[in-house]
């Protein structure tokens, strides 16, 4: 569903006048906005290791870093934002511009990250932020459009590596907890009394699991997401030169929803659980 | 030092297949259970080591890419525990009944825990204690 929106969004864009691929990125980005919260989700498996007597060792750090991720998706979804309003600069101030500026302001990481996560994963996730807001803050010019698209690709990219990387382990993760639980509900199924149920899980049980199976949506989703518009941004920086021509903007869209198209498949395919 | 992206994914199906390994070793305490070979207590028992060692598992999966970068395990190293790894998950495959289950499940924990500790801090007692652990385990399948 989420694709066929990109796709039919992509379509509309193409007959928009020049510059539409940098609105078109511009938009893929700031999908992104819908998912601020997709790693406090982490804690789903957390809460329910706490019901089940059983808490998880990793769950304070990994629930430590939650703010930090808001952080980085404001920074990625201002960038975006900054990016549209620079694209079009046909007044002082617009909707995007006050949208790029807000979120720049709010995208400061607060607190150092976790010792759970790899340094050197965020250090470039730290890094990247910083050179998106250098990007946000500013003039919205269109003059301006592609120093910084060519200076924040590298921090782009950074950026939504350390964001794949984090979601491909909360879904494994994810599916670990959904199988156990349903492991746990066929060993109550067996008629007795294992340990979960004598801890009163079997009423949440189900529940947990669809709020899981939801997490790992979510997830898909986000990465769908952020894949797109990283790569919509590296296809931006290839062709800088060709930025204001109708011709050549045209040829980028279409490259673009190639790309859009393909990640949506492949994310797509790689949640789909196996057959049993 | 980076993450080495083919080590990663190595150490992420290992987890994978101390999933398996714990999920086969319930499967049999539960077919037992359920033909009343073991008692409530003993299935009990069996059920808590394999939530325990798929925890364990889980822990492999944060781990390996959030703690590795300094000292990822060998890749030589990996593969041993792979492979024997594997094979314990081929044997519990086989095996349809023992009198030996807790012994089968806590002997999962002990892979599970000993094979996580080797991801996570690598050296060679951690190795050498993730592959004795593999050895107890097949000794006790085997009866």
């Amino acid at each position: 569903m989420g694709g066929l929106v990109v796709m039919a969004w992509l379509g509309s864009a193409a007959c928009a006048p020049s510059l539409a691929s940098v609105r078109t990125t511009a938009t893929l980005g700031q999908q992104a906005a819908a998912f601020e919260g997709v790693f406090d989700l982490a804690a789903i498996h957390c809460r329910y290791m706490d019901d089940a007597r059983a808490p998880d060792p990793m769950c304070p750090q990994l629930q430590k870093d939650t703010a930090n991720w808001h952080a980085v998706n404001r920074a990625l979804v201002g960038y975006a934002a900054a990016l549209a309003a620079m694209a079009d600069d046909s007044t002082d101030r617009n909707e995007q511009t006050d949208i790029a500026t807000a979120l720049g302001a709010t995208a400061q990481l607060g607190q150092p990250w976790s010792a759970a996560l790899n340094p050197n994963l965020t250090a470039g996730v730290s890094q990247g932020v910083a050179t998106l807001i250098s990007g946000i803050v500013g003039v919205y010019r269109r003059e301006r459009l592609g120093e910084t698209i060519r200076a924040s690709n590298d921090a782009l990219q950074a950026v939504v590596r350390g964001i794949d990387e984090n979601i491909a382990l909360l879904d494994r993760a994810d599916l670990n907890l959904l199988a156990t639980i349903a492991d746990t509900i066929t060993s109550i199924q067996l008629g007795n009394s294992p340990k979960a149920d004598r801890d009163g899980l079997t009423i949440a049980l189900h529940a947990v699991e669809v709020e899981v199976t939801a997490h790992r949506a979510a997830l898909a989703s986000y990465k769908i997401a952020v894949d797109v518009f990283a790569k919509a941004h590296a296809q931006l920086r290839k062709k800088l030169s060709g930025l204001g021509d109708r011709t050549a903007d045209l040829e980028l869209l279409k490259l673009i929803a190639t790309d859009a198209a393909t990640i949506a498949k492949s994310v797509r395919t790689a949640i789909t659980p196996p057959a049993p | 030092m980076a993450i080495d992206p083919d080590s990663l994914t190595e150490i992420l199906q290992l987890a994978q297949i101390c999933e398996d390994v714990a999920r086969a070793a319930l499967r049999i305490a539960q077919d037992q259970l359920r033909t009343k070979l073991i008692t409530q207590d003993v299935f009990d028992q069996a059920f808590q080591d394999y939530g325990l060692a798929m925890q364990k598992a889980r822990d492999m999966y944060y781990q390996a890419s959030h703690s590795l970068t300094q000292q990822i395990i060998h890749a030589a190293d990996l593969k041993t525990l792979t492979d024997q790894t594997a094979e314990l998950k081929a044997s519990l495959a086989r095996l349809t009944r023992t009198e030996h289950i807790l012994a089968i499940s806590f002997g999962v924990v002990t892979l599970a825990a000993t094979i996580a500790a080797a991801v996570t801090a690598p050296g060679e007692a951690a190795l050498r204690a993730a592959v004795t652990a593999g050895t107890t385990l097949k000794t006790a399948i085997t009866g």
